[in-house]
């Protein structure tokens, strides 16, 4: 219509007439073709810059990945299992990929070796970092993709023995996060060796760690010194995680009538603020093939006092020194302060060194690894901790990230536990 | 969908032609939709290329929820307002006169001669006698003649400095400060808004911040002990302080506080040489943005000292893919080459670059994963958790880039060169670690 402005006013009454009626064509035409006109002339608003999209990229990378919890019902605050559920969290996405605080996996996989990592390959990390920062994008918008629902059942199929938990456990309105402490009748009358102990929630949503042990009787002490004693710890359970049956000849061994302590810490997300929920959440025993296996043993391994944060030595060194050859398989944090770094090695007599593990504690995922293979370490092998208590995470102290919160509840003292045997096997009482 | 070209001048007669043929034909074909289809498909790719709109998007209205915008109609996810719908363009502007001159393309400033730098505005339509009409496609006045065409400045869409000194952003993502070094010795720093407004009086006022020239930085501790530091003096719209003559390259650190009570940031320079406030040319002071001058000015200035300048098409150069060598040793030379020159950028002080190098080297990093069936078992174990804290580091330089606190990026820098030396010795001939 400038155009006509310009050629002056006597043409622009000649083409009124028809700038009407093709006025009247235009908006039949785009009636009837919106779809393909809006195709035609639309482009990237947004500046998309990710060449990844949701459907075809980014999906099946969190499918596979993050759908244990990040799916509706999960333990996860949000599902990402539809672009409309997923792209609000972009901004959240890049940022916890970027510190490394998911997928929670908190052993640094350069020191180590360590099972089951629960990581994300550099390739897919690039593609959902990349989808996250660079605009977004869907993807095709009449592309279906399959619904993705929430699995609670047993990962290492039904279990030899399921013990639900003598009561339904009542998360009052009022809580946001709540502990239970139940004991169950394990009702064996032999020992029993077990190879796997596992948790199936029965409201996946507020699960949001456990541990599972063998009650110790009255009579036992606490231990001390060097001297490994029954492993009492069954499982460390945390949201979408496996657990590791263990082979090999090698298992806990459950006296006859034994009790089992259950701790859970139940949490609830924002969704269910000032809300009534329950859990009764079963217990799964798998047993080891009989007979003659051999008991697992651990060996605790514990800190000085630990200095008070906020001082200018922040830095813990300590160690524990083996009293006979060993094969270590697995290692605890039983007690750590939350987001520091933990650097475990053995020091075998003859000086060479055995990386063991690194571990950046973030709160709340505290579980059992176990290395990749058993380490051989004579005895006199010293294991070596060192911590450095400040927050590794540089990326969420830079964008103001409430980290000294949880440091400020830092524990008195340091505890890690060392699942082994003896390299010769202890005769074990049956 | 107007016809008024950018440029303004009249097309040939050809559209008008198809045009005048299209109204005919649909006045016989009405019923016949798709022959008139193709006639308005006709004219209009005919007339796309001078007539082509900058893209609608739609953005939140809400104050400090500006970054969000949308492709399509719907509500803020930051605060749940109505989007509201937007053209943004990617134009050329004088850096001391934002948005005052408007190109399509780089060049120089007809005002100053200084570079043009690039900004994202919002653009609508405007009628000379009623400035509240904002239009989103050109049109006509009731006065009959055409709209014009007006630029106004988005949050976070002009990142240039105003006073030839360097600009940051702080990490609350609404400040933003900029640091001159004036050739006197005096330190200068200007606070902006979001949108590169300087703060008003009332906030300025509450600004307190100090420039460190001196400090030591003990890596077992983590603390900073400053040697010398001087207190920035408000001087009207900015803080300045005598800190003298230093050697250049000078670096310095401004620690600021925005509000009284807020936490105290960070902001780290190195001056390669004094800043130089761009100057008009007495012979260009119209600040009308109309009248170019006849004859091109010879460049006065020199260029800023950008480490990495966007490119002529004004694609991002991050934004091109790197191409990756055929050979791993090739890739190799390739990821040392990026990691030295991110490294280089960090003594310059040219932050705001690094994520060029930084995602290149991701890029090849990932190009170098894709040849681990080559490596052992053992080593490929180290090969990926290394590739992946490469990825990471890379978007943590990119993130703390834009933050300019030299600490933050050192550190990034750490995680991202032990990486890389992971990547070479999983390469590395003889035995692995």
């Amino acid at each position: 219509m400038s155009r006509l402005d310009r050629k002056g006013r006597d043409d622009r009454k000649e083409f009124s007439f028809f700038a009407a009626l093709a006025r009247f064509a235009v908006f039949v035409v785009v009636l009837g073709l919106g779809a393909m006109f809006s195709s035609w002339t639309g482009e990237a608003h947004k500046p998309i810059t990710s060449k990844y999209t949701y459907n075809d990229d980014v999906f099946p990378i969190l499918r596979d990945r993050c759908s244990r919890c990040h799916v509706q019902g999960g333990v996860a605050p949000m599902s990402l299992m539809t672009y409309e559920e997923a792209f609000p969290w972009a901004e959240s996405i890049r940022a916890e990929l970027i510190a490394g605080h998911m997928p929670p996996w908190n052993a640094d996989e350069a020191f180590g070796r360590i099972k089951g990592a629960h990581t994300l390959s550099p390739k897919e990390l690039d593609v959902i970092l990349t989808w996250a920062s660079g605009g977004n994008p869907r993807g095709a918008l009449d592309q279906k993709l399959p619904p993705v629902t929430l699995k609670n059942d047993w990962v290492m199929g039904p279990p030899d023995v399921a013990l639900p938990l003598p009561s339904e456990f009542a998360f009052a309105a009022d809580k946001m996060e709540d502990t239970s402490e139940l004991t169950i009748q394990s009702g064996t009358k032999d020992v029993r060796w077990l190879r796997a102990v596992d948790l199936l929630p029965g409201t996946p949503s507020i699960v949001r760690s456990a541990i599972i042990y063998v009650k110790p009787r009255n009579d036992v002490k606490e231990t001390a010194g060097n001297t490994p004693e029954p492993e009492h710890i069954l499982a460390r359970w945390v949201p979408g995680h496996d657990p590791e049956p263990i082979g090999n000849g090698l298992a806990h061994r459950l006296p006859a009538g034994a009790e089992l302590g259950v701790r859970i810490h139940y949490k609830k997300t924002w969704q269910f603020e000032a809300k009534a929920m329950s859990d009764r959440s079963t217990i799964g025993l798998y047993f080891a093939p009989a007979p003659g296996a051999q008991e697992l043993l651990a060996l605790p391994i514990a800190s000085p006092p630990l200095p008070a944060a906020g001082g200018s030595d922040q830095k813990v060194a300590f160690s524990q020194t083996l009293a006979e050859d060993v094969q270590a398989l697995a290692l605890s944090p039983d007690q750590v302060p939350p987001n520091i770094t933990v650097q475990v090695e053995a020091v075998r007599p003859d000086g060479s060194r055995v990386p063991m593990i690194r571990l950046n504690t973030r709160p709340d995922w505290d579980r059992r690894y176990w290395f990749d293979r058993p380490l051989a370490l004579p005895r006199g092998s010293r294991i070596e901790v060192t911590a450095d208590l400040r927050d590794p995470d540089v990326f969420s102290s830079a964008f103001g990230a409430p980290a000294a919160k949880a440091n400020a509840t830092r524990p008195d003292a340091m505890r890690l536990s060392l699942t082994l045997v003896p390299a010769r096997a202890r005769p074990s009482a049956p | 969908m107007g016809t008024q070209s950018e440029t303004g001048h009249r097309d040939t007669e050809t559209p008008r032609k198809k045009f005048l043929l299209c109204v005919s034909v649909s006045l016989w074909l009405i019923p016949l939709c798709v022959l008139c289809t193709l006639c308005v498909v006709a004219a209009q790719t005919t007339q796309a290329p001078s007539t082509k709109l900058p893209p609608m998007s739609y953005v939140c209205p809400m104050p400090g929820d500006e970054e969000v915008i949308e492709d399509k109609p719907g509500r803020c996810r930051k605060c749940g307002m109505e989007l509201v719908p937007a053209r943004l363009d990617s134009v050329w502007t004088c850096a001391t006169r934002p948005l005052v001159v408007v190109e399509s393309k780089p060049g120089r400033c007809p005002v100053d001669g200084t570079p043009l730098v690039q900004v994202t505005a919002s653009v609508t339509w405007t009628c000379a006698d009623r400035p509240s009409t904002n239009a989103l496609q050109p049109g006509t006045c009731p006065d009959g003649t055409p709209m014009v065409k007006k630029y106004a400045a988005r949050a976070h869409g002009n990142h240039n400095p105003q006073h030839g000194g360097q600009f940051l952003m702080a990490p609350d993502n609404w400040h933003h400060i900029e640091g001159a070094y004036l050739p006197g010795g005096v330190f200068r720093l200007y606070v902006y808004d979001d949108f590169t407004k300087p703060l008003p009086l009332a906030q300025m006022r509450q600004v307190s911040a100090r420039i460190v020239t001196n400090q030591r930085f003990d890596a077992a501790t983590r603390a900073t002990k400053e040697i010398s530091a001087v207190p920035l003096v408000r001087k009207g719209r900015y803080l300045e302080a005598q800190i003298g003559k230093l050697p250049l390259p000078a670096q310095m650190t401004a620690k600021v506080t925005f509000k009284p009570k807020d936490p105290e940031h960070v902001f780290d320079f190195a001056f390669e040489k004094f800043s130089k406030e761009p100057v008009a040319d007495p012979r260009l002071t119209s600040a009308t943005p109309v009248e170019q001058p006849s004859t091109p000015r010879p460049a006065p200035a020199p260029i800023p000292d950008a480490a990495v300048s966007t490119s002529s098409s004004g694609v991002d150069p991050a934004l091109v893919p790197v191409p990756i060598p055929e050979t791993v040793p090739e890739m190799l030379t390739q990821l040392r080459t990026r990691t030295e020159q991110i490294k280089t950028f960090i003594d310059r002080g040219a932050f705001a670059s690094i994520y060029v190098p930084a995602f290149q080297a991701k890029d090849l990093a990932l190009a170098l994963d894709e040849r681990t069936s080559q490596l052992s078992g053992d080593r490929r174990k180290i090969m990926e958790p290394a590739v992946a804290r490469l990825v990471r580091s890379a978007y943590l330089l990119d993130a703390f880039g834009d933050l300019g606190n030299k600490q933050q990026i050192v550190d990034a820098f750490r995680l991202f060169s032990d990486a890389v030396k992971d990547i070479e010795a999983s390469f590395a001939q003889g035995q692995p670690r």
